[in-house]
């Protein structure tokens, strides 16, 4: 079947969100191992099930059969059937890793092989079940295969049948075998399907061959089921349809309604090929069986279990949230209607028994005759509770079996008679109700659209507010209005720029799943720390941290950590320690990647340096900084040999080059034998500058307030010249070089006199300089415009702002002034 | 109701092909001294009056800096210096040509606009071909109307071309070989 593409992208992108909180959950439950929080096993649990019950729903059958033998073995965890180990939680892992795979591209995940993967989920399981239990799905049984008729499973959506034409009274499951229909009588598929259509409507129908369907009309049996519906009655069908009795299968369709819930239909017919053979019509018959512990086979007890732990927590969801809204009582009572027929079918005696006590407390809250209080609210999510936890057993043994059924019952029994409690409807003040987060998908450019708007917006207003028609105007009505819309702009601006921000905590998540990976690769044993990962940055800063970190928690493995020898032997716990720890400093974004591993070595990397050509000369002149800053440079890698997890010397640059695009930067800090850290500084967001406005003959130029220490005017005692010219400026005991904006920027200044203008002590990291303007016009809290790409980049500018008065003023960008004055 | 819809969609089918026609073959005309040049209308977004313009350091010296055009930084070059051609100060008559590229709008300052004119594709010849002259890279044809000829420029290697030249090391960056 064709779904429409947009479906399936949703489908995908939310099943990647769940899988990254699955592997990140996967993960801390391999750390607790001996006492793992159930909530968490749930918590993957649910979130796996979801993926099947989608990815099934998508027909993206190898991605639902993987996630069904991974929440097989963690149904097993859930139960308490198996503890939880290493081996396992690897085994999901690759399981996650394969699903994602398979979800990049969807249209082929079904040719992806899965075999390897699932098999050994497979064992997983079987290894603790000492009696060999079914397992959970299975492509194709052994026997089946060697019996002359194949056993199949047409399943039938409720939906389907409700929506057929009521005066059909009949439906049937035909079944031909098309290519002996072609051979036969010469009737050709479309043929075929035109007749029925002619006295029927086809409800449904699948076409099921191994044959390759680009040849015409394979020799094999090619079997197409159609689900009919129609008028005639069950002695014309097979006339009609030109089928033998035996290949047609009547279905009671008002029974079949109303248990609809229960949606797979299991139907033996007779195949193609052995005609002959008696006919076998297994169908599970829709009447609510008399033994309790029918034999059901286990696909269906699977199908049940799946969709009963919906129905359960859809059912708790509205219980919880009953007092916001009366609908999810009503809501309640039809889904443990459903719940209660399917198990009534399927003669789950103790699911049946609660669930109908359940439902008729629910009838009589819905219909008012019972009113609404916590204990019965806690009652109906106890009954709820003892159903869930019921289902394990029965989908492992087909044993259905409610602990304390009867209390349960009685409880609820009791709680009918009960009239001590306030109407539903009349009780809708705000009690403890867990509070929902609700979340929407928003098209990242409409975002930014928005927010370009917004900005545009602040500029508009202080055009009209601050606008020179309106000066020396007495306008104090003005001015309030006025205000207040700046107010509200402003507001309005700060809730477009936080919809940008996003915590760093998923991409620091994302680390540990590595730091895992290469600790087992590498065979060092780790432990990866995170702090401040609540810290929010700009999306953009997040797409570009992602893979400088990524490289640096591999350097820091490979390179950085010791082998667990060598950490004996130096006194170090085995266990490498690095720790990646977030914060705001300033206006920036600073993010430490610290290791406790062996440091940088100044030979090493200078003997490297030297040999590669980046050094000329011995490299005795360079300062230790200058050499540790080296291992940005391309092509350098001091591993001696060159792993498959790092080392190919490709890495640091990367690093280094990624900051540069969001104006980040990076600085390595090492104590040999200790550790190194490598911190990264990047700007908070790439939207919006708080600055000082400076003048410098007609250019305006902005400095963000964040760089800027202090501006004062010198006294020229405080100015030293060195022999080149070069200007130097004492404040208290630092001695700070002047850099002159006008000589920078080839621009005339009013001021040439140090004296007369002004200088602005601006820092970046630990380094200073004092740069020398005119004046200081003002401070503001603008837009941030990107440098276009036309113009690529330019020395010392970030961007681009907008002043009051529409011209455009430049954004410097003081990390690299410095840099530029050092060389 | 059904029917005024039908209609308006074929309308709207008519008027898209005819605003694709329109734009066949129609270049936007303006004078840079004596001569006129026109660029294919396709290409322009929208023409305003000179403004302030703010420079920007390490540009080369045709990109005279940046100009705000509603809230959006676009670059602007000044096409007599990219011609090398003897610059003139702006006056009210200096207009701003937005040509859009590639999603990337460049301001053109011309020194004025005249007109959009209609140049079938018989009545443009090829650029000619004379050794020494620098600029006539930037040609795409020359356009006859009536007696009179229009220098069509390639708008693309108007703002893209420049290895010619950086190879001929004719100073690109306007000092910025150190600071």
């Amino acid at each position: 079947m064709e779904y429409d593409a947009s479906l399936m992208r949703e489908f995908a992108v939310e099943a990647q969100e769940h899988l990254e909180s699955v592997e990140d959950n996967l993960l801390r439950l391999a750390i607790q191992k001996e006492n793992p929080d159930r909530e968490l096993i749930d918590k993957v649990f649910r979130s796996v099930h979801s993926i099947k019950g989608g990815a099934g729903f998508l027909s993206l059958k190898q991605v639902a059969k993987l996630a069904h033998a991974m929440e097989a073995l963690l149904s097993e965890f859930r139960s308490g059937g198996k503890a939880i180990g290493g081996d396992s939680i690897d085994t999901l892992i690759a399981g996650v890793d394969l699903i994602q795979l398979m979800l990049e591209d969807t249209d082929r995940s079904n040719d992806v092989d899965i075999s390897s993967v699932h098999h050994r989920l497979r064992n997983l399981l079987d290894e603790k079940e000492t009696e060999p239990s079914p397992p959970p799905i299975q492509d194709s049984c052994p026997n089946s295969l060697k019996k002359p008729f194949v056993q199949e499973e047409f399943e039938i959506d409720p939906e389907i049948l409700k929506n057929l034409p009521p005066t059909h009274e009949f439906l049937y499951l035909l079944k031909y075998d098309l290519a002996a229909s072609r051979e036969q009588n010469n009737r050709s598929p479309v043929r075929i399907v035109r007749d029925l259509l002619s006295t029927g409507v086809i409800a449904d129908s699948r076409l099921e061959s191994c044959a390759d369907l680009s040849e015409p009309i394979p020799k094999v049996p090619l079997v197409y089921t159609v689900l009919y519906s129609t008028i005639l009655d069950p002695d014309f069908i097979g006339l009609a349809v030109g089928l033998p009795d035996e290949r047609v299968l009547t279905i009671d369709k008002e029974n079949f309604l109303k248990h609809s819930a229960l949606s797979t239909l299991h139907a033996a017919l007779v195949s193609a090929s052995e005609p002959a053979s008696e006919p076998v019509i297994d169908l599970e018959t829709p009447i609510p069986p008399v033994s309790s512990e029918s034999p059901v086979s286990p696909e269906i007890t699977e199908h049940f279990v799946s969709e009963a732990e919906e129905l359960l927590e859809r059912m708790e969801h509205c219980l919880v949230n009953a007092l916001k809204n009366p609908e999810n009582i009503a809501e309640a009572f039809r889904l443990i209607h459903s719940f209660k027929g399917n198990s009534g079918l399927l003669g789950f005696k103790d699911f049946e028994r609660l669930s109908h006590q359940t439902e008729t407390v629910l009838e009589g809250l819905r219909d008012g005759s019972v009113f609404w209080n916590d204990t019965i609210q806690h009652r109906l999510l106890q009954s709820i509770d003892a159903l869930r936890e019921a289902l394990p057993e029965l989908s492992k043994t087909g044993i259905s079996r409610i602990l304390k059924c009867d209390d349960l019952i009685a409880q609820l029994t009791h709680l009918e008679i009960c009239e001590d409690s306030t109407p539903i409807a009349a009780n809708l003040s705000p009690v403890t109700v867990s509070k929902q987060h609700h979340d929407i998908r928003v098209d990242l450019e409409k975002l930014d659209l928005l927010i370009n708007l917004v900005g545009e917006l602040v500029t508009a207003e202080a055009m009209v507010s601050k606008n020179p028609d309106l000066e020396g105007l007495d306008l104090d009505n003005f001015e309030r209005s006025a205000h207040n819309l700046r107010r509200i702009i402003s507001e309005l601006q700060d809730v477009a720029m936080s919809m940008r921000m996003v915590p760093l905590s998923r991409t620091f998540r994302k680390m540990t799943r590595l730091a895992h990976d290469l600790s087992l690769k590498s065979g060092k044993p780790v432990k990866l720390t995170l702090l401040g990962e609540e810290t929010e940055v700009d999306k953009t800063v997040i797409e570009h941290i992602t893979d400088p970190l990524v490289h640096i928690i591999r350097n820091c493995v490979d390179h950085g950590i010791e082998s667990p020898d060598m950490r004996r032997r130096f006194g170090k716990p085995e266990t490498g320690l690095i720790t990646i720890r977030a914060g705001h400093e300033g206006g920036e974004v600073v993010i430490h990647v610290s290791d406790d591993g062996q440091g940088l070595s100044r030979e090493k990397i200078l003997k490297k340096a030297i040999a590669t050509g980046i050094v000329s000369g011995d490299g005795t002149h360079l300062s230790d900084e200058a050499v540790h800053r080296l291992i940005f440079e391309p092509g350098f890698s001091t591993a001696e040999q060159v792993t498959d997890v790092s080392g190919r010397g490709v890495g640091m640059d990367v690093v280094r080059r990624n900051l540069e695009k969001i104006k980040g930067r990076i600085d390595v800090h090492t104590l040999p034998g200790r550790g190194t850290t490598l911190s990264f500084r990047i700007p908070l967001t790439l939207a919006i500058i708080e600055g000082m406005l400076i003048r410098v003959g007609t250019a305006r130029y902005t400095i963000p307030l964040l760089s800027i220490r202090e501006s004062f005017r010198p006294t020229p005692k405080q100015i030293t010249t060195t022999m080149d010219g070069q200007e130097i400026v004492r404040i208290r005991n630092d001695l700070l070089p002047i850099l002159r904006l006008h000589k920078l920027y080839k621009v005339a200044s009013e001021q040439t006199e140090i004296d007369r203008g002004i200088l602005i002590h601006v820092a970046c990291g630990i380094k200073s300089v004092c740069l020398f303007a005119d004046d200081i016009v003002g401070h503001h809290h603008t837009v941030i415009k990107g440098i276009p790409e036309y113009i690529d980049s330019a020395r010392g500018i970030s961007g681009f702002t907008i002043l009051d008065n529409g011209e455009v003023s430049l954004i410097l960008d003081v990390g690299s002034i410095i840099e530029m004055a050092e060389r | 109701m059904r029917d005024s819809r039908e209609h308006d969609m074929i309308d709207d089918n008519v008027y898209d092909d005819e605003d694709e026609d329109t734009q066949k073959d129609k270049y936007l005309t303006f004078q840079l001294g004596k001569e006129a040049y026109g660029i294919d209308i396709r290409y322009v977004t929208e023409i305003i009056g000179i403004q302030k313009i703010t420079h920007v350091p390490d540009m080369p010296d045709y990109i005279q800096g940046v100009i705000n055009l509603r809230g959006q930084v676009i670059p602007v070059m000044d096409v007599r210096v990219r011609f090398k051609m003897e610059s003139k100060a702006y006056n009210d008559r200096t207009c701003v040509v937005v040509v859009r590229i590639d999603n990337a709008s460049v301001g053109l300052v011309v020194d004025t606009v005249n007109e959009v004119a209609d140049i079938p594709e018989d009545q443009v010849s090829p650029p000619p071909r004379v050794s020494g002259s620098k600029s006539s890279r930037y040609i795409q044809g020359m356009g006859k109307i009536g007696d009179e000829v229009k220098i069509l420029l390639d708008v693309n290697k108007l703002l893209y071309d420049e290895e010619l030249e950086q190879l001929k090391g004719g100073g690109f960056y306007e000092g910025g070989d150190k600071c």
